[in-house]
């Protein structure tokens, strides 16, 4: 855990979280969206898209309205949401497992989406491609819920389940070369899935994966507050009235479900979910979970922008988005890890 | 064989600008006219959509948006993935798509597997295929 205390914290004068922060990440997600909805490799009139977003008279029509509201629009809601659920899921990760190097595939569920969707991509038949995402989808609960009874005591040993997570991840790995070497036809649609993509973006996939990402973080902004007790020993928040077994596997379900939609809607997608809680807890200089819906608009965000990059870098082509993610996000990571040394030396 | 594919191209070759999209699958994956694919394309003087993002990808093989490829209209879509159940009825339902020229016109060509990406005796096929393609176009 970061801890990093800023002057007003020292001094009991500052709120845990201020809400100004919030409101500034969510008019952030406003503009990313609406400059994300605004480029392409086809170019539309910037007034013309808002006035047809508002319903006025005078937007746009035909083809382009088709483009904008069928094509442009779906994929920057899933960028959105599947940022927002990576984010939040990693935060949740991390607080649980008391460990910043958790991220949202931890506990295998990056090794089972990846097992269930070359499962769907390798099987013989034709038909099964088309349900890759329901077999990412349980594949990815799986492996967690695999690693859970391995781990047997659940939550009493954070460590044991954490263990029993990579475990799992590695087995599900190999299990999923294997599939790949035996039918090496399969290779580039495989790899392209796991570098994360949202080209499949359309209506139907946003309306089916926001049902269960908005329910999952529902959930954790719910508990957001009593997530601070689990930073402490078991016993100081038992003392706070928090029973920290059942909190874990609250969150942990939760932000699995959350994760397990994500991979499924768009694959694999780093360093979402270990940047942006990072990010915003060392521009904050707050841990909170407070910061948690913060923490989601942040995330949604980096990942509408890092989308608007992957379409419009190699227009007309695409560039996976993984890439992009990795790419922007690990150098800006550590520009702010180091400023942060600096601050608290 | 040699014969054939010259009576092939002799028959499809155009003068007029009739645009083309081959589709490796429904990513959107596509040969560029740097690719084997593309050069046989390129002898009926069709032009391919995927050229201008021919820098996307060495090989010659880069993904295309899908908002790219409605806006650049193709008189005939190659579907190299046709095996994998992708077709007229199944591009007509992408959105945006229907207004497609090749959709709308029905020049949709589902080859069969071994056509496009097994390139031996069958090349002859691939060009009758283009060839027969071409004459619906025009």
């Amino acid at each position: 855990m970061i801890k990093n205390k800023s002057k007003g914290e020292e001094s009991g004068l500052a709120p845990i979280w201020n809400w100004k922060i919030t409101a500034f990440a969510a008019a952030l997600l406003l503009f990313v969206g609406i400059l994300a909805i605004s480029f392409g490799p086809v170019s539309l009139s910037f007034q013309e898209i808002i006035r047809t977003l508002l319903g006025l008279p005078g937007g746009l029509t035909g083809q382009d309205r088709t483009l904008l509201l069928d094509l442009r629009l779906p994929r920057a809601l899933l960028a959105a949401l599947v940022g927002a659920a990576l984010a939040t899921s990693g935060a949740v990760y991390q607080t649980v497992f008391r460990n910043p190097l958790a991220d949202p595939y931890l506990l295998g569920a990056a090794a089972g989406a990846g097992l269930g969707a070359t499962i769907a991509l390798t099987s013989a038949g034709a038909d099964l491609r088309s349900l890759l995402p329901v077999f990412a989808f349980f594949g990815a609960i799986s492996a967690v819920m695999v690693s859970f009874f391995i781990s047997g005591k659940f939550f009493a040993e954070p460590n044991s389940l954490l263990l029993s997570g990579i475990a799992v991840g590695s087995f599900a790995t190999a299990v999923q070369t294997y599939l790949q070497q035996r039918n090496s036809s399969s290779l580039r649609p495989v790899y392209s899935w796991i570098l994360g993509e949202l080209t499949v973006a359309n209506w139907q996939v946003v309306t089916w994966s926001s049902i269960y990402i908005l329910i999952a973080l529902i959930i954790l902004f719910t508990v957001s507050k009593q997530l601070d007790g689990l930073m402490l020993t078991d016993e100081e928040a038992y003392s706070l009235g928090i029973n920290p077994n059942k909190l874990r596997v609250i969150a942990v379900v939760a932000a699995t479900l959350a994760t397990a939609t994500a991979v499924s809607a768009s694959g694999l997608i780093g360093f979402v979910g270990i940047v942006v809680p990072h990010l915003v807890r060392g521009i904050t200089h707050r841990v909170t979970n407070r910061g948690l819906l913060t923490i989601a608009l942040v995330g949604a965000s980096f990942l509408v922008l890092a989308d608007l990059g992957a379409r419009t870098l190699l227009s007309p082509a695409e560039l996976p988005i993984g890439v992009i993610t990795a790419f922007v996000g690990a150098p800006f990571f550590l520009f702010v890890l180091r400023k942060k040394r600096l601050v608290s030396q | 064989m040699k014969s054939k594919i010259s009576a092939a191209i002799k028959n499809g070759k155009t003068s007029k600008k009739i645009t083309f999209f081959h589709e490796l699958d429904n990513t959107l994956y596509t040969a560029t006219s740097d690719t084997f694919i593309g050069k046989v394309y390129k002898d009926f003087n069709l032009i391919n959509i995927a050229d201008p993002a021919a820098t996307a990808d060495s090989a010659g093989y880069p993904q295309l948006q899908s908002e790219y490829v409605i806006k650049a209209n193709p008189k005939i879509v190659f579907l190299a993935d046709a095996q994998y159940g992708e077709s007229l009825a199944t591009l007509a339902k992408r959105p945006g798509w229907g207004g497609i020229a090749a959709v709308k016109n029905k020049n949709v060509v589902a080859l069969p597997e071994d056509i496009p990406s097994r390139w031996g005796p069958r090349l002859v096929d691939f060009y009758q295929y283009i060839a027969d393609a071409i004459s619906k176009a025009k």
